[in-house]
């Protein structure tokens, strides 16, 4: 009680508690945590309460998980999904209520709270489809309304994805037209890999850049943690990504620019484009709570074929909590049931179903809390993660913290601090493609390294421990100055730092390596943000308002690797790398800086057209001697139509946009200096001819230009947003052939090549059915990427990307030998003389995203999210046949599959060809595909608690369900290779399990 | 109009020198962003220092040491020293390679290390003349010019150098002695100058020069031998890898089995070649086409990863000198020619009866050859010479047996896959050299 006294006291709305401000963060934690505790009966007699219904405009249906507030007081709630919120504790008199969620306009009552009497405060919220007054940040010169901006930028508001991803990635993954996530696979902790709008560098990373407020952070995703020198193994090449050690929870929104236009004045770095993630920030009111408990498991889809179903994997996989098993078909080898202590006696029956023992387990508990006074808003936040894989190695334990507080010490200056800490530990099973690795000595059965099929002779290999240990802190100061109502000062500096230490170990008396070996992998990287922006503005006629804004920008990025090789232990303890009798050991540190400044103009004229143009200049620390500065222009115009005088509101609102932009991609640290390696040999120093240099090397310089509109109509109900995008990379970087009789052997990087990359985005979004108790919403993304090698720079065409790059073929396209008479009972006969072919588009060129969303009374929502990928060609074959491994997809076309790659006689060419070792390449398949990425329910459990829980959901959510293959006989597409989540293309399938299926239960309450 | 309070009025300092610094630090980071340097690779100039003359000749010795141990390995199963265990990819070699063929324009990392190995050591003398150095270092930095050459001629046999246009194989081999000769110019003893008279030994027979080619043998005792280091401890990429890729760790790349040494061992005891088998893993990794598991066996010549190859020897010299005499180009007919093979050859106890090997006993001339040339393949078994002994003596036309086997019965990759004698000019020269065609032949 006395701490609720002591809250009370904060509420001073005359603003006269000056001197309690330092401490109301820590005091409205604590005042907070104990108020669950305490009663409110005994301050009823000096307040009142306020209560009321939010419902939305266009359809009277409820809305839940709208912010309700008092303005100028320290007090507020979100609804309940029923549309009811009660504000207790309010003291006697009169005040504004504001209602806000992101989506819907804002609206504000007046009502006079009496002592112990309840003020009613109904709220109507009108749908904002277009937002065209939202601020968005990212791209542009401080903060912009949306009816400003040029470009197309997609906003994803992370409150209104129902299925409650776990992952970053999963969230962003098919959330709009132009965003592709692609991978996952068996192993827990699995990172994806990220592009926008395709591939537009051939030799640089096509990995867009990523901020999270403001902060500049750890792009990529972590390395495989394998030895690139030692005898040390492959490991699980698993690449976690940096995304997803930050809390989906801890997210308010995410924007995403894509393409050069948008991403002019982010410079050098940004031409693959640029997501900016923007957490949760505190805000005025009574602390409010959040907790949410996750409960779920998982399987493996079925992957294999014609009497394998699993390709062998059935013995090592978990169960779902149900149980079932894998049943791996009739030429799988027998389960396990003869007494093994890693099996114990798990399987009852050799025939049938089996697996490994235990259930897949995937538990997420969150816990956060926002609130504050006037001068300083809070929000912290912790998540525990602990999971258990569908793999027999595989567990993550993952925690995760945030704090993020908004300081206003003083009129025209605020000071918000974001910080955020990740600590995640991870075994994981040996995979991919590794002579030690589980998956492919399943998969080759009895060619396999241990040459046996005897699922106890494989289980071996899962002695190789192997564990990580990744730490992300992320924390950035941004201090915002406002002098003047129309200057403003913000200068951020952030400090992003990610480490990851690896260990594969495989201990004395490992089979494999009887006298053992461990590698310690340390690996970090480091990257100082500092960022500085003004923007002044004023009229310059009646009409024409000038927003002029100048700034710069400076980016640090250190990479730090240190690899430890240890082997020969003396006995079976725990050894570290120190204990072993031999030893090596690797250092690697890369630094690069890059900085600029720019000057940009906004004219807004009546509020309805608004031109922009800026320049960006940058300087790089991987330029050449000889390069120079790079600068990157970029121009935008947009027109609110219908904000024009002909038009009428029955045409609904509708915003034209053009932009044109440059923005680059700088060459690698030591690309522009000709170096020797300091390699070493027998214990002395050695040189050798490393990379040839090149002191005029500047970056590939990507522009853009896009055109297109933001519309809604009927009443909102229908919106779409249109972009057509052309996007030119000059001066492209390609690894040009050294002459390997000159002595430097490897290529050197030229700005030699042009590139082109087209397409069009188009995202729809309906409401077919809105009423009060129903509603049925339906959205569907279009988006076509077309890419070309435009011009090679007269050098020869060659491999990367997965594929091939030739001139007038996409970035990459697929290559390989054909089978010229694939009907025929003969002999098989190549294309072309036997010379490689092109085949097709190495990455998707068209996709489909469709959602939909069906409320029923109650408020209960059942929501789905897919995705069609097309246009593409992809090499699926996950069997060594070159090895004479016995493959499932030729098993119809041998004479004895259980036993013998021998071919019938009357077997296709195609097939003749596809399962005769030393052939073996035409295993190439149209690549379409669509994925069922979720489908959810959320049921509102609001009645089942007391009035002070303002909000409560259960969700079920189901992911990766089904999937459809047109041609791809039997393997997820989206398995990567075994650079995983860097793996510069796709198509480049190694040995793993593919994505299981999850499904999961989350209770989430909010007070 | 509104005050601030001092409160106010110190924060609004702050930021207003936080402003100003910002602005010093982007025009300093402006500035400075050209100007990092990261450590680790070696920038060109530094390597001016008479401290870095010792590490670039080390360079050329390893450039050299990952040739020889991949080549040797590469060309054991292209001359049928050992028998393809399936094993592709990691540990192993493509197909064709396995059926004894080599890609046109295939193994350009082999033409990598071949060609950094003398052009290191090139740049090295080149380097040291420019800056003064001791006759040690120009010694070494000739002597591994001269290997590198002499392991060029062996395994290519097209010439390119430089950025030249395609030569004969044998310029190879005259650079390879024009090094081998300014060593021994500057061999400060008699230790120095045999790597050196020996090197130059092997490369003259290369060019027919017989005469010199035994003149300079017969200076080299017979005890004497000339190591390439392999390193365990370094990078896997010179540790000896016809140990490591048979060494079930976890590769069993290949057998001995099927291969001529396989009953020369269980009938001879010769130690030179000795192999073995393990009960507890009867095949290899993988599998041949058209007939399935390779049953395993493996070699005992090279028994860690980090057992030295050999790079020249005593007992060579006598067989080139042997060589020589059936060749014409040395005084004396082909009894003396077996001398000088059963005195390599009876020098060994066998290891089933501890006793001499048994000489060889030719009839006539033709006989001599053959027993030249199985010496040779005993003797210099797995030190990856033997394909370019095969192809010296299949351009020379020279007569006798080899004791190559026929595979052809065993699997149809011996038949698809006609044998390759040599590297060709790797893809990465044809595409960027213009002096080169694109495609060979």
């Amino acid at each position: 009680m006395g701490t609720n006294t002591s809250y009370g006291s904060m509420n001073d709305p005359g603003g006269t508690g000056r001197s309690t401000r330092g401490r109301v963060g820590v005091v409205a934690l604590v005042a907070a945590g104990l108020s669950l505790l305490a009663s409110p009966v005994s301050i009823q007699a000096q307040t009142g309460q306020v209560t009321g219904t939010v419902t939305a405009a266009s359809t009277g249906a409820p809305l839940g998980e709208v912010q309700v507030f008092i303005v100028d007081a320290e007090l507020g709630t979100l609804s309940r999904s029923n549309g009811r919120f009660l504000i207790l504790n309010v003291p006697a008199g009169s005040y504004e209520v504001r209602a806000e969620r992101i989506g819907y306009g804002a609206a504000t009552q007046t009502v006079d709270v009496t002592a112990g009497g309840t003020a009613v405060a109904d709220f109507s919220l009108g749908e904002e489809a277009l937002g065209l007054d939202e601020i968005v940040v990212t791209g542009t010169a401080g903060q912009s309304r949306r009816r400003e901006i040029g470009n197309a930028i997609n906003q994803i508001n992370v409150g209104e994805i129902p299925d409650r991803p776990v992952s970053t990635t999963d969230l962003l993954q098919g959330s709009a037209p132009g965003i592709e996530i692609t991978g996952g696979s068996g192993e827990l902790g699995q990172g994806k890999q990220i592009r926008l709008r395709g591939n537009s560098s051939v030799s640089m990373t096509n990995q867009p850049i990523i901020y999270i407020d403001g902060v500049r952070m750890m792009d990529g995703a972590f390395p495989t943690v394998d030895g690139q020198d030692f005898p040390g193994g492959r490991g699980a090449l698993v690449t976690a990504s940096p995304l997803d050690n930050i809390n989906p929870n801890d997210i308010e929104r995410i924007e995403v620019i894509k393409g050069s236009a948008a991403t002019t004045l982010f410079g050098t770095e940004a031409s693959a484009g640029v997501i900016q993630v923007f957490t949760k920030r505190g805000s005025s009111g009574a602390p409010v709570w959040t907790a949410e408990m996750q409960q779920g498991t998982g399987w493996v889809k079925e992957f294999g074929a014609n009497g394998v179903q699993y390709l062998h994997m059935e013995h090592y996989l978990r169960d779902p909590w149900w149980g079932g098993g894998y049943e791996g078909g009739e030429l799988s080898e027998p389960c396990v049931t003869e007494p093994d202590s890693r099996w114990g006696d798990h399987n009852s029956s050799a025939e049938g179903a089996c697996s490994w023992p235990g259930s897949v387990w995937l538990q997420n508990y969150n816990l956060s809390v926002r609130g504050g006074g006037q001068d300083l808003q809070y929000f912290m936040s912790g998540q525990y993660q602990d999971d258990t894989g569908v793999m027999p190695n595989d567990y993550l334990e993952k925690y995760n913290f945030r704090g993020n507080f908004t300081v206003t010490p003083t009129e025209g200056l605020q000071i918000q601090w974001n910080t955020g800490y990740t600590n995640q530990w991870q075994q994981n099973t040996s995979g991919g493609n590794n002579a030690q690795g589980l998956t492919l000595n399943a998969f080759r059965q009895e060619r396999n390294y241990l040459a046996s099929k005897d699922p106890r002779d494989i289980a071996i290999v899962l002695d190789y421990d192997l564990q990580q240990r990744i730490e992300r802190l992320s924390s950035g100061i941004t201090l915002t100055y406002s002098p003047l109502s129309n200057l403003t000062n913000r200068f951020t500096v952030g400090y992003d730092f990610s480490s990851q230490e690896g260990r594969n170990l495989r201990n004395f008396g490992y089979p494999q390596f009887p006298q053992g070996g461990l590698m310690n992998d340390t690996w970090q990287k480091r990257i100082l943000t500092f960022d500085y922006v003004g923007t002044y503005s004023f009229d310059v006629t009646d009409a024409v308002r000038s927003n002029f804004s100048w700034g710069g920008q400076a980016i640090g990025d250190e990479v730090r690797q240190v690899q430890a090789w240890g082997e020969d232990f003396p006995g079976a303890a725990e050894p570290t790398v120190g204990s072993a009798a031999q030893t090596i050991a690797n250092e690697e540190r890369q630094k690069i800086w890059n900085a600029g400044f720019f000057f940009q103009n906004v004219f807004d004229i009546n509020d309805q057209y608004f031109v922009t143009a800026g320049v960006r200049v940058d300087g790089n620390s991987a330029f050449g001697e000889g390069f120079g500065l790079q600068t990157y222009p970029k121009v935008s115009g947009t027109w609110v139509i219908s904000d024009a005088d002909f038009w009428s509101e029955s045409m609904g609102s509708v915003k034209l946009r053009a932009a044109y932009g440059q923005s680059g991609r700088a060459p690698g640290a030591f690309d522009a200096v000709r170096t020797w390696e300091a390699a070493g040999f027998a214990g002395q120093p050695a040189f050798v001819p490393e990379n040839l240099g090149n002191s005029d090397l500047g970056p590939e310089v990507t522009a853009e230009w896009e055109v297109g509109f933001d519309g809604s109509w009927l009443q909102d109900r229908i919106s779409a947003q249109f972009t057509y995008y052309d996007q030119t990379t000059t001066d492209a970087l390609m690894s040009v052939g050294s002459i390997p009789s000159e002595g430097f052997t490897q290529s050197q990087l030229e700005n030699v090549g042009e590139l082109s990359n087209k397409g069009m985005e188009l995202q729809v979004d309906g409401a077919v059915v809105q009423g009060a108790d129903w509603g049925w919403d339906v959205g569907l993304g279009i988006s076509t990427n077309n890419s070309e090698v435009v011009d090679l720079g007269g050098i020869q065409e060659f491999s990367d990307l997965n594929g091939r790059i030739i001139e007038g073929e996409p970035v990459p396209v697929m290559w390989d030998r054909r089978v010229a008479n694939p009907d025929e009972i003969a002999e098989f006969e190549y294309e072309n003389g036997g010379e490689n072919v092109v085949i097709g588009p190495g990455l998707p060129t068209h996709f489909l995203t469709p959602n939909m969303s069906f409320r029923m009374p109650g408020n209960i929502t059942l929501s789905a999210r897919g995705e069609y990928r097309g246009g593409h060609y992809m090499e699926i074959n996950e069997i060594s046949i070159g090895r004479s491994v016995r493959s499932p997809l030729c098993f119809p076309y041998y004479v004895d599959p259980a036993n013998s790659i021998e071919l019938e006689e009357d077997t296709p060419a195609l097939w003749r060809e596809r399962c005769t070792p030393g052939a073996a390449d035409d295993y190439w398949f149209d690549a379409d595909y669509f994925k069922l990425r979720s489908v959810s329910a959320t049921v509102p459990v609001d009645f089942a608690f007391p009035d002070r829980v303002s909000n409560a959901t259960i969700t079920l959510a189901l992911n990766n369900a089904w999937d459809w293959y047109r041609e791809i006989p039997w393997y997820d597409p989206e398995v990567l290779g075994n650079a995983a989540a860097n793996d510069d293309g796709v198509g480049n399938q190694t040995e793993r399990v593919p994505a299981p299926a999850t499904f999961r239960i989350a209770l989430r309450v909010t007070f | 109009m509104n005050y601030m309070t001092k409160r106010q009025e110190r924060a609004a300092a702050a930021v207003r020198r936080l402003t100003g610094a910002a602005t010093a630090i982007f025009t300093i980071a402006l500035l400075s962003a050209c100007d990092v340097t990261n450590p680790g690779p070696v920038q060109d100039e530094f390597l001016g220092d008479e401290e870095s003359q010792p590490g670039l000749v080390n360079g050329s010795i390893r450039r050299l040491s990952e040739l020889t141990t991949w080549t040797a390995y590469t060309t054991a199963l292209l001359s049928r020293e050992i028998f393809p265990g399936g094993q592709t990819g990691a540990g192993g070699h493509d197909v064709s390679t396995q059926g004894g063929h080599v890609q046109p324009g295939s193994y350009g990392g082999y033409f990598d290390d071949a060609q950094q190995a003398r052009f290191i050591a090139e740049e090295a003398i080149e380097r040291f003349n420019d800056v003064g150095a001791s006759d040690d270092m120009l010694y070494q930095a000739h002597l591994w010019a001269g290997y590198a050459y002499r392991a060029l001629g062996e395994n290519w046999c097209d010439a390119v150098i430089d950025g030249s246009g395609i030569q004969p194989g044998s310029v190879y081999f005259e650079n390879a002695v024009e090094n081998f000769t300014d060593a021994l110019s500057y061999a400060a003893n008699e230790e120095e100058r045999l790597p050196a008279l020996a090197g130059r030994a092997a490369a003259r027979v290369w060019l027919g020069e017989w005469g010199d080619a035994a003149a300079d043998a017969e200076q080299v005792p017979d005890d004497f031998a000339f190591w390439l280091e392999m390193d365990q401890t370094g990078s896997t990429s010179y540790h000896n890898w016809l140990y490591f890729a048979n060494a079930n760790r976890p590769y069993r790349s290949y057998s001995i089995w099927n291969t001529f040494f396989e009953d020369y061992y269980t009938n001879t005891g010769d130690p030179r070649t000795p192999w073995t088998d393990d009960p507890d893993e009867p095949f290899a990794n993988a599998a041949l086409s058209g007939y399935g598991q390779i049953p395993w066996t493996n070699q005992l010549k090279y028994t860690s990863r980090d057992d030295d190859m050999r790079l020249a020897s005593g007992w060579e010299m006598l067989l080139i000198r042997a060589e020589a005499i059936l060749e014409g180009g040395a005084p004396g007919d082909y009894t003396d020619a077996m001398d000088l093979i059963n005195e390599v050859r009876t020098r060994n106890v066998s290891d089933n009866d501890d006793q001499p090997l048994e000489a060889w006993n030719a009839t006539d001339e033709t006989e001599a050859w053959t027993f030249l040339k199985r010496e040779r393949a005993i003797e210099l078994w797995l030190e990856g010479r033997r394909l370019g002994d095969e192809r010296r003596w299949m351009e020379n036309g020279t007569p006798g047996e080899l004791d190559t086997p026929d595979w052809s019965e065993i699997s149809p990759i011996f038949t698809e896959n006609p044998r390759s004698f040599c590297f060709d000019i790797p893809d990465s020269e044809r595409d960027a050299n213009p002096e080169v065609p694109t495609t060979s032949g």
